[in-house]
């Protein structure tokens, strides 16, 4: 940059930063001020005037709510109940203009930390903003995924829905790109338009320019994600604060209830969801068991003086009508196939399985056991597998396979195995009945229910003696599989079509599209 | 590679080299079979004890591995290593699971590759693990619940004090050093871990008195709860990692869920106070996502003890904590976001500004997070308010403070119990506390004014009235003066009997039942 350039450079700055405050101000001013806005030719004039009646209206009324708004508005991240305090009680003992100096204080330094003093800012006004936030940044497609793909290009195509991700470092939400679009709307479907692997996390999206700041007001934040732990502390504030309806899918509560099957930072990370959860008007859990987790959370808050969220359930979908048909083929000399999907932990039991299926194997039956997954944590697993295969057990390990192989399996298996010690739901039984394979599963919890339908074999998953019978009984009469096969025929139906519209009915959101 | 030591032949032999190391594990398979109620074969050879012991352990189950695994290496095992032997005993015989127990014989290995403590296996009676208690002196409201209670069970019943070793691997009985800071929190020195007797417990009482959150001891813990068909309990102090997280460190979610996951085997838990009995049958319902039931949970409250300071006591607290002229508003706590004490700081600056004369006294030190409050009190404190922090203040003195505060003020966000709020009725004072919760409950007989601790106005409100209306804090005083105490021989004796005193408990039965403290 030349001398003679740097003012003219630096007036344009001034001139943007003052457009970008403006537009901001202006986005949230009839909902601090009302309809009677003042008119003022110059921007910087305008600016100064609305932000003046706006501390104004603050100190004559320190309704949350509104400090919540103007707070987000001037820096372009939402506050933390911290934050929130903090303004309320700076206000409280200030006059206008100390007021007005520390609002933009502080708005300063927190939009230098977010990043985000450059963004354009949209209010959402009685509307139902969807957090999608992982689905539509990353290509990972299992449970929590899945259920976002299904569920919410089925919201979109019969109501508004304002789809949003948050900015680097979760302070802030924002539109979606068109690519963050096609993740969740087109995944897997037209791979040309969908980026091809997963985007850092801190980078900007790259095919078009800064997407606008979401900000509710009056509004329905909906989680069908489990938010990181950033988002967290932001997203209790709005729950406690903003005036806004934070509702969310409970999936499970598995780190604080089994935390002795995991690494400890899947609970400490978990206990801030919970925080947010604290804050929530709606949880829908997606299980009877989830459900109770979520439920029983709420019964713990009346000891701080918190009503806790209303917990109701929306069962997940076993979709055996509308499931993708497809013929298996198996080659002809193949063993009978044991399919087990799921990542790669203790929780999941495995070794269980495993152990079983050596016992089975020194019996003399012939099968294969290919287990599915990846992830997760723990050597022991990985280490048997490999023992077993090196003393010629014919078991398989996969932890990366497509789409279209994962379903021939899922046909392909005589039966599927999950006999997991903890399930907020159990996608895999679920696909596995879908596509008309028995499953052996847990007699306990999500995995109990969803076999209540039809279709599996139940086993206590802590019983080494019960899981090898089972696997026997599955492996040699092939009257039971041939019932537990016609079970899943008769099951009831339900698809994912019913389970998006009963989730949005249970989040109590607008039944018809606004005009 | 298969251990050649499964053949019984190649074990006796293994175990025949060094003398030091072949008494101590005949000594270990020997307890073993004890313990189990096997008979012990009269010919003593290392043969007839292996023989014996695949024999007792013909038909393997997790317990029975449990106990094999904690006496054979004289080590307390996690589930996945229990689960790991027992399939490894099922496929290929018990002695497979013992040989894997025992570090093969390398000659020249420091006294034959020891040291080999002696292995008690505990069968009766009652284990008491004040690890924690037994390593600090600090006194802090988990510590005094512990050694009030622990002290009056150790005068009362015959017990065993136990703590971890370092690694959290073996139960030791304590040092009479240990006993002592146990029991009163004496300074003593370091601890070291002396090859003494490991205890393990097998079919006896095992209860935890104090909080634990190192997640390896409450791995070992959750075999043991699952395994060693003991008769198990805890006091309940809290859920607050798990509920108000935004107000605890980092970490402590893990370790405490850590715990969780060993309570969740548990028998009983006593919780001090309804609130936590409430919280501790909320996690209860969670469990069933898990296949678990869960312990039967009942609020046992804790005691609150009229400790009515001395007149010197009172004129030191005086002395050293009031402003001449003004009434105190005392606040005890550490300033750690939970304790709420930024409210504290502006609900005072309101009636300041309000022009009445008083002055607030806050005791206890800075915490997790206290960075904003050390902020604001500055500010106060530079524009001239009468407020202070003090910290490390004797018994003495803090109940000396309780009778010379005007007022206690407790607007805690979330507690297990609030000792503070006792603690000033005790002593006859009236209180301002959260209108919710424990809080409201040791308040509930009366003395107390009730606020919502998120309404900073509503806190002044009601400090203001006891400031302005000295109708109000005499008739409140009065009724702080007439409230029965509570005395820790009673909630040491209920605890007691809950745990211990009411014959085996039913597992897994019915709801939860939380009922009233006495």
């Amino acid at each position: 940059m030349t001398l003679t350039q740097a003012p003219a450079r630096a007036g344009t700055e001034l001139a943007d930063a003052v457009a970008v405050r403006l537009q901001r101000l202006r986005a949230v001013a009839p909902a601090l001020l009302g309809p009677d806005l003042p008119t003022v030719a110059e921007p910087a004039e305008e600016l100064a005037e609305l932000l003046d009646r706006m501390v104004a209206s603050l100190l004559a009324d320190r309704a949350p709510d509104r400090v919540w708004l103007l707070m987000t508005a001037l820096s372009g991240r939402l506050p933390t109940d911290d934050d929130v305090r903090l303004a309320l009680r700076t206000l409280e003992l200030s006059d206008r203009t100390t007021a007005t100096l520390w609002l933009l204080d502080e708005a300063l330094e927190a939009a230098r930390a977010a990043g985000t003093a450059g963004l354009p800012l949209e209010l959402v006004e009685g509307g139902v903003v969807v957090d999608v936030d992982h689905t539509a940044r990353h290509d990972l497609h299992t449970g929590i995924q899945r259920v976002v793909r299904t569920t919410v290009p089925r919201w979109a195509a019969e109501h508004d829905i304002v789809e949003a991700v948050w900015t680097p470092g979760h302070h802030a939400m924002r539109r979606l790109t068109r690519q963050e679009s096609d993740r969740v709307h087109r995944w897997g479907l037209s791979r040309d338009d969908v980026a091809p692997a997963d985007l850092p996390p801190d980078a900007e999206p790259p095919d078009v320019g800064p997407q606008p700041l979401v900000v509710p007001w009056r509004s329905t934040v909906v989680l069908i994600e489990v938010p990181v732990r950033e988002a967290c502390e932001r997203l209790a504030a709005v729950g406690q604060w903003s005036g806004n309806r934070v509702v969310a899918v409970g999936h499970d509560c598995i780190p604080v209830v089994s935390a002795g099957l995991m690494p400890l930072a899947e609970p400490n990370r978990f206990v801030h969801y919970l925080t947010a959860v604290k804050h929530m008007s709606t949880v829908v859990g997606v299980s009877v068991s989830a459900t109770r987790e979520f439920r029983g959370f709420s019964d713990m808050l009346p000891g701080q003086g918190l009503p806790g969220p209303a917990v109701s359930e929306c069962a997940l979908p076993v979709d055996t009508a509308t499931a993708p048909v497809g013929e298996p083929q198996p080659a002809p000399a193949d063993l009978p196939l044991v399919l087990c999907v799921g990542s790669f932990e203790p929780r999941k039991n495995q070794l269980a399985l495993l152990w079983a299926a050596e016992v089975l194997w020194r019996e003399g039956l012939e099968f294969r056991l290919r287990f599915v997954g990846g992830g997760g944590w723990g050597a022991e697993f990985p280490r048997a597998v490999r023992r077993a295969r090196r003393a010629g057990r014919p078991v398989e390990m996969l932890t990366t396979i497509s789409e279209q192989a994962l379903d021939e399996s899922y046909r392909l298996a005589r039966f599927t195995a999950l006999v997991s010690l903890h399930e907020g739901y159990g996608l895999p039984v679920a696909e596995s009945l879908a596509r008309s394979t028995p499953a052996l599963v847990s007699d306990f919890g999500s995995l109990q229910e969803i076999g209540a339908g039809g279709g599996v074999l139940t086993v206590d998953p802590r019983d080494d003696e019960q899981v090898l019978a089972g696997m026997r009984r599955l492996l040699t009469d092939d009257a039971l599989v041939a019932e537990l096969t016609a079970q899943i025929a008769r099951r009831p139906q339900r698809s994912w079509d019913d389970y998006a519209r009963e989730l949005w009915a249970a989040f109590d959101l607008p039944a018809a599209r606004r005009a | 590679m298969r251990d050649p030591r499964t053949h019984p032949g190649v074990l006796a032999a293994d175990i025949e080299r060094g003398r030091h190391r072949r008494a101590a594990i005949h000594q270990r398979l020997r307890a073993v079979l004890d313990a189990l109620g096997a008979e012990l074969p009269a010919d003593g050879s290392t043969r007839a004890l292996l023989t014996a012991v695949e024999r007792a352990l013909a038909a393997p189950d997790a317990s029975r591995i449990w106990l094999l695994i904690a006496v054979l290496s004289g080590r307390l095992p996690d589930r996945p290593q229990v689960l790991s032997a027992l399939r490894l005993a099922r496929l290929s015989g018990v002695l497979a699971a013992v040989a894997r127990q025992l570090p093969q014989h390398r000659p020249g290995w420091p006294a034959e590759r020891g040291p080999w403590p002696a292995v008690r296996v505990v069968t009766e009676g009652v284990l008491v693990d004040l690890h924690h208690t037994a390593d600090t002196t600090l006194a802090t409201g988990i510590q005094r619940v512990a050694r009030q209670c622990s002290l009056r069970w150790a005068r009362d019943h015959d017990l065993t004090v136990v703590r971890w070793s370092a690694r959290f691997d073996r139960l030791l009985p304590l040092s009479d050093v240990e006993r002592e800071r146990a029991f009163f929190g004496t300074p003593a020195p370091d601890r070291t871990d002396p090859a003494g007797v490991a205890v393990v417990p097998w079919r006896c009482t095992y209860l935890l008195p104090e909080l634990m959150t190192e997640p390896v001891r409450a791995r070992a813990l959750e075999a043991l709860v699952a395994y060693a068909e003991c008769r198990t309990g805890m006091i309940g102090f809290d859920c607050v990692p798990v509920t108000s997280a935004e107000t605890t460190a980092d970490g402590m979610g893990g370790g405490f869920a850590s715990m969780l996951s060993a309570a969740a085997g548990m028998d009983r838990i006593a919780a001090i106070s309804q609130a936590a009995g409430d919280e501790y049958s909320g996690w209860r319902t969670m469990l069933g996502g898990a296949g678990l039931t869960g312990p039967d949970v009942r609020a046992v409250s804790l005691a609150v003890e009229a400790d009515r300071a001395s007149e010197a006591a009172v004129a030191a607290a005086r002395d050293q904590l009031t402003v001449a002229g003004l009434p105190m508003v005392l606040v005890v706590g550490s300033h750690e976001p939970r304790k709420n004490h930024l409210a504290i700081l502006h609900a005072m600056e309101l009636l300041w500004r309000q022009g009445l004369a008083f002055s607030v006294v806050f005791v206890g030190g800075n915490a997790w997070r206290s960075e904003r409050f050390t902020d604001r009190l500055g500010q106060l404190q530079a524009v001239g308010r009468p407020v202070e922090t003090r910290s490390g203040l004797s018994d003495d003195v803090l109940w000396g403070a309780y009778a010379a505060a005007h007022l206690v003020l407790f607007p805690s966000l979330n507690e297990g119990f609030g000792l503070p709020v006792g603690e000033a009725l005790g002593s006859g004072t009236p209180v301002v506390t959260s209108g919710y919760g424990s809080m409201r409950e040791i308040a509930a007989t009366g003395g107390a004014l009730f606020v919502d601790p998120r309404d900073d106005d509503d806190i002044a409100a009601a400090v203001g009235r006891l400031l302005r209306e000295p109708d109000l804090h005499a008739e409140l005083s009065a009724q702080a003066r007439a409230r029965t105490p509570r005395s820790w021989d009673e909630y040491a004796a209920e605890t007691w009997d809950y745990f211990v005193g009411a014959g085996p408990a039913e597992v897994g039965t019915g709801p939860a039942e939380v009922g009233a403290g006495a």
